[in-house]
């Protein structure tokens, strides 16, 4: 009888080593895999990778647009960590985004011909008020009419681009614009201050990191993210230690709504500066593998939002200098994060090598 | 205001055609949740499928070799799906969504080479016929056979599901995958078969997108179809059936407003196309309310892993 | 036809249990056998092994003289053994038809005309094109039943099969398997209901702790004889000396239902019980019989009315249990892995489960690390628990100290009432008797204890009254020494004593 080359073992609890090891397999692997793909498809791979990962970040500016991106998927990332480390799978990121956005431009367009130092800090908490607004959607049919959450925030995605569609080239559209689908510009004071001349990098990071050492603070510090940490484990148990897991549901998705609307803020009051008919480059979908591959744990979010931020940057540059088509990015992306599941099979299975038996 | 009937049947006619992509993918996917799969891949599978057939079609200059390629297009990368959902047991959600951003990346590195290349006439059927019966002749009449098909597939699909024993296995591991193990029934191996179907199909309907619709490749020109699909499956309450005439009303709603503006009524754009997610919606809430109804309709094990203990 | 079922020292060893000791029986058709026992009887543990789906460690099973080797359940179905198991393996979406096609090789015409017959000679009247979910229990019985029939087989074992039925559907059920019977299949019917084995069977094989205690004849049995048998006759297990208990009532739980929409779930009906301080009330019976609903409904996991449970002079129903530990209860469930602890969560975050009132574990809603690990540190010692570090993942901890860390936190804030249910389950002897003497001891301390167990030789040695659960309703409430294994016996089993 003859006995299998490799076995697969289940280990008794999950491997410590493997947990911080994943994420850099993945990301090796993703890479070896990515520079095989340029080759095949008739890219000099080495120059490719060097595009993608090393040019886009060698300057100052380059830099400053890692952060630039980083920040809204670091942002969108933490709040989705408190859905999905409680069980609760939002998928809808990307519309509470675009609704916290439409929200807060809305605001914003009120102030438009307006100055004053009390209009941002009210165009920012619409922005978040908007993003939670949308994301209560699913939480309360969730928990009161017991409806699929996934499928529910997904489709409110399309629904939240098209409403930010019609008003953009509809009722929103500047007056004065010739017919651009865009809306008047926001007044400077309802930007996000410019951090260094020349650079496009604005006060949202600073947004992202409050997010980021709050989101750390509630999970390690506090009875609120004990309870959810519970829950993510067993229902039951959190039944049985009395917490309202109701409250919970409508809790975290308020909180991933408020963190993915402000980072619609983020978009249009940075750089952009008025309402376009797109405003996120599937933000809110890249947020997912980010919050994946960050282990959804605040300082593991803060590196794999970086990574993924470079594979925005690389796209753009490896478009420019080899007219790789700029969806490349997303190659990468999906291949981190199939990578990273992959690799997961490591921290509960052992890989054992059996010769060949009599 | 009088109203052409000639004109009319037209219109219907291509509304029927773009419904097409969304009938096959659906009834594909239909097929994958049936068994207990949500593969949320479906938008990555359908543009594979569109890369695959075009290059192909450009390349070999054969239709039939480009029509199986987009199928196997959609079979291949589903392939990775079913096999980091069904023998790694990653999660499902997860998996989908890296399926769908890695299938648009690496449709559009690979089609890098054939934008802008003009597409092959594409074989039609019955073309004598074309305008022989005022309305109906366009509707019936003139097709390729990959929308012929198309219009068949609900009820084969319904068939298969209904009266084959293949598809009471399906069933049966949708409902319940313990039950179905207990009884000898192979859960895995059927699964990864239904997503490869799923695949197959989804592949298909990227391939008549760009072999035969537009026909030409442009990068993302799957626009969002695919998880329309995924609405329309869910729409029908995973009833072959209900996909059919819910694709023509997801599909023609664009075609319907042009005309509608042309009229002179006054609906944006925008709100007919959200029309049909704010719709799923509401059935996903009331089929959701009863949980004996939930029962009947949803397939139980969607989206939780199996994983037998040895 | 003539079939032997021989059974020959079955043995199956888990660890820390012996579910099977040395099992030898010899079954003939033409008669019912009765698989009587409680739980942990080993039972199960038999029928799992004779269907397949277990192997046995030693032993062997012949049928008809020849070895079977049952290594999965279609072996089982192949050697004509058909199984009824408590929860049914139905596909709810589909219809009776369709369920009983998908694991067939005949045609369809075939198929039905078959299950025709078949349902023509039992008198089973079933829509075969309806949805499973649809029929009731009994109904989905019957569809289990046919699809057994359908091959033609030798032996068919029937497990617990009453625990869903109504009256009417049992009745049936029993005329069904005479009638088998009578045709020469072997039955064999496993169940903890004497009044059953009485009416339907005609050899009685009673299991107890693993071992095969004894086989007879029904003709030379009463329910008071197979009472003794199932329950042990070591009564002479040393009580607790009654201390003297106040007649101060502590909880008084009055005119308690519950409904529960699932079918597996026991509907608990008009229960009415108080205990006094200082009191512990045992309450017996065969798992499954609403013990887990009874333990929740208690402890507030399930809320009920409020004027149901009135605790200390307050009417407490409709608290959960964070609010109902405020109040000084405790509550020690039987799961020690997926309800009562986390064990990926560390020993310290597991004590705080139990967020008593004045624990200021999280004050101001922030968590006051050194109060758990203090307090944590404090239970370490109180209840013996084997560690020193509170830093320690509790899976790594042996079942009988996490058991010790669950009860000693639950313990240690000396709360009124603890509702504890199976709290020995699955432990080592040393564990067992130390958290019997805890338990003792805070009925000493004037504190009460409501037990709720499955092992009657607990429930004997640390009641001072006791009750027994059955199909959701409880019977008077007897003081333990007037207890008798032979009044258990019945009680558990269905019965009632006047």
């Amino acid at each position: 009888m003859e006995e299998k080359l490799i076995k697969f073992i289940k280990r008794d609890q999950p491997s410590q080593a493997m947990f911080f090891l994943t994420p850099v397999l993945a990301i090796l692997l993703t890479l070896i895999t990515g520079g095989l793909i340029f080759y095949i498809l008739g890219f000099k791979p080495f120059e490719a990778l060097k595009f993608f990962f090393i040019v886009p970040i060698a300057d100052m500016y380059g830099l400053s647009e890692l952060f630039l991106k980083a920040t809204p998927l670091c942002l969108i990332a933490i709040g989705l960590s408190f859905c999905f480390k409680s069980n609760n799978w939002n998928i809808g990121a990307e519309g509470q985004l675009t609704f916290g956005a439409i929200v807060s431009g809305g605001v914003a367009l009120l102030f438009y011909n307006q100055e004053g130092f009390y209009i941002l800090p009210i165009v920012i908490l619409a922005g978040a008020i908007g993003g939670m607004l949308y994301a209560s959607i699913p939480a309360i049919l969730k928990t009161y009419f017991n409806t699929n959450e996934i499928l529910v925030s997904l489709m409110l995605v399309y629904v939240s681009k098209l409403i930010l569609d019609y008003l953009v080239v509809g009722p929103w559209s500047n007056p004065e614009g010739f017919n651009f689908p865009e809306t008047r510009q926001f007044s400077e004071s309802a930007r996000l201050p410019i951090l260094f001349e020349g650079l496009r990098i604005h006060a949202g990071i600073f947004l992202a990191l409050a997010a980021v050492v709050a989101s750390w603070f509630i999970f390690d510090k506090t009875y609120l993210g004990f309870q959810m940490k519970v829950s993510g484990f067993s229902l039951k148990t959190a039944k049985y230690a009395g917490y309202k897991g109701k409250k919970m549901i409508i809790l975290v998705f308020l909180i991933s709504g408020a963190c993915a609307g402000l980072a619609g803020v983020g978009e249009i009051t940075g750089p952009i500066g008025q309402l376009h008919r797109e405003v996120s480059p599937d933000y809110g979908f890249t947020a997912i593998i980010v919050a994946f591959l960050g282990r959804l744990h605040p300082v593991g979010i803060i590196f794999s939002s970086l990574i993924v931020a470079i594979t925005y940057l690389g796209a753009e540059t490896a478009q420019i200098f080899m007219q790789i088509p700029k969806y490349t990015g997303q190659v990468f992306q999906g291949m981190i994060l199939f990578f990273l599941l992959a690799s997961d099979y490591l921290l509960f299975f052992k890989i054992k090598f059996i010769g060949f038996k009599k | 205001m009088i109203i052409d009937i000639h004109f009319v049947g037209l219109v219907i006619t291509s509304i029927m055609a773009s419904a097409v992509p969304l009938i096959l993918a659906s009834c594909g996917e239909l097929i994958t949740e049936r068994s207990g799969v949500l593969n949320l891949g479906v938008e990555g599978m359908m543009i594979i499928g569109a890369i695959s057939g075009f290059a192909l079609m450009t390349i070999t200059g054969s239709l039939f070799i480009a029509v199986i390629g987009a199928m196997l297009g959609g079979v291949l990368i589903s392939t990775i799906f079913a096999f980091l959902t069904q023998t790694l047991i990653t999660n499902h959600v997860a998996t989908g969504l890296a399926l769908t951003i890695f299938g648009i990346g690496i449709s559009a590195m690979i089609g890098k080479n054939f934008v802008g290349i003009p597409g092959k006439e594409f074989p039609i059927l019955f073309e004598s016929l074309k305008d022989t019966i005022p309305f109906l002749s366009p509707i019936l009449f003139g097709h390729s056979i990959v929308f012929y098909f198309a219009f068949a597939l609900p009820f084969f699909t319904n068939y298969f599901l209904k009266k084959t024993k293949i598809g009471l296995i399906v069933r049966a591991v949708g409902d319940s995958p313990d039950s179905a193990s207990n009884q000898g029934i192979n859960v895995k191996l059927v699964r990864y078969s239904c997503i490869l179907y799923g695949g197959a199909m989804c592949g298909l309907a990227g391939g008549y997108l760009s072999m035969i619709y537009t026909p030409q490749w442009i990068e993302n020109m799957t626009g969002g179809r695919g998880w329309i699909a995924l609405a329309l499956v869910v729409f029908s309450t995973w009833n072959p059936i209900k996909i059919l005439i819910g694709a023509m009303i997801f599909g023609g709603l664009t075609i319907i407003q042009f005309h509608m503006q042309a009229m002179g009524v006054r609906i944006p754009v925008q709100f007919l196309t959200a029309l049909p997610y704010i719709v799923t919606i509401v059935v996903l809430v009331i089929i959701s309310r009863d949980s004996r109804k939930i029962r009947l309709s949803t397939p139980s094990s969607l989206g939780k892993s199996f994983y037998k203990d040895n | 036809m003539n079939t032997n079922l021989k059974i020959s020292n079955i043995s199956k060893i888990y660890p820390g249990c012996i579910a099977n000791d040395n099992v030898s029986m010899e079954f003939e058709s033409g008669k019912i056998y009765a698989l009587l026992g409680e739980n942990g009887a080993g039972k199960s543990t038999l029928v799992k092994i004779l269907s397949g789906v277990i192997m046995p460690d030693q032993g062997e099973i012949f049928l008809n003289k020849n070895i079977l080797k049952l290594k999965s359940p279609l072996d089982a179905k192949k050697n004509d053994i058909g199984m009824v198991f408590q929860h049914f393996n139905l596909f709810e979406t589909l219809s009776v038809f369709e369920n009983l096609i998908i694991d067939s090789d005949e045609t369809k015409e075939n198929l039905r005309e078959k299950i025709k017959s078949i349902m023509k000679k039992y008198n089973f009247l079933i829509n075969l094109d309806v949805p499973v979910l649809n029929l009731s229990a009994g109904q989905k019985q019957k569809v289990e039943i046919i699809r057994c029939l359908i091959r033609n087989p030798k032996v068919l074992i029937m497990d617990e099969p009453t625990s869903v039925l109504t009256e009417q559907e049992t009745s049936e059920l029993f005329l069904s398997l005479k009638k088998f019977s009578e045709e020469g299949i072997l039955i064999i019917y496993i169940t903890h209901k004497l009044k059953e084995v009485m009416l339907l069977c005609d050899e009685v094989a009673v299991m107890r702790k693993g071992k095969l205690v004894s086989i007879s004849e029904i003709k030379n049995e009463n329910i008071e004889s197979l009472a003794n048998k199932m329950v042990g006759q070591n009564l002479k297990i040393v009580k607790k000396r009654k201390v003297g208990t106040s007649t101060d009532k502590l909880i008084k739980i009055t005119d308690l239902n519950f409904i529960s929409e699932d079918p597996f779930e026991t509907n608990l009906n008009n229960i009415n019980f108080s205990v006094n301080r200082g009191e512990c009330l045992g309450i017996a019976g065969i798992s499954g019989n609403g013990q887990s609903e009874l333990f929740q409904i208690l402890s507030g996991e399930i809320i009920s009315d409020k004027n149901s449970i009135e605790f200390n002079k307050k009417y407490i129903g409709d608290l959960n249990p964070q609010e109902r530990r405020e109040y000084l209860m405790a509550f020690a469930p039987e799961d020690r892995l997926e309800q009562a602890a986390i064990p990926q969560m560390k020993i310290f975050e597991n004590v705080a489960l139990n967020n008593f009132k004045s624990s200021n574990f999280f004050k101001n809603g922030l968590i006051n690390e050194n109060k758990i690990k203090e307090h944590a540190k404090k239970i370490i010692s109180d209840f013996n628990v084997n560690t020193d570090n509170i830093e320690l993942k509790s899976q790594f901890l042996s079942g009988g100290n996490l058991q010790k860390l669950i009860i000693g936190r639950e313990l240690i804030t000396s709360p009124d009432l603890l509702i504890c249910f199976n709290p020995t389950w699955g432990l080592d002897v040393g564990a067992i008797n130390y958290i019997h003497e805890t338990l003792i001891k805070i009925n000493e301390q004037n504190k009460s204890i409501i037990l709720i167990s499955t092992d009657t030789d607990e429930l004997l040695k640390l009641s001072d009254k006791i009750s027994v659960i059955n199909k959701g309703k409880l019977s008077k409430i007897m003081n333990a020494e007037e207890v008798t294994s032979e009044k258990l016996g019945i009680l558990m089993g269905g019965g009632e004593i006047d």
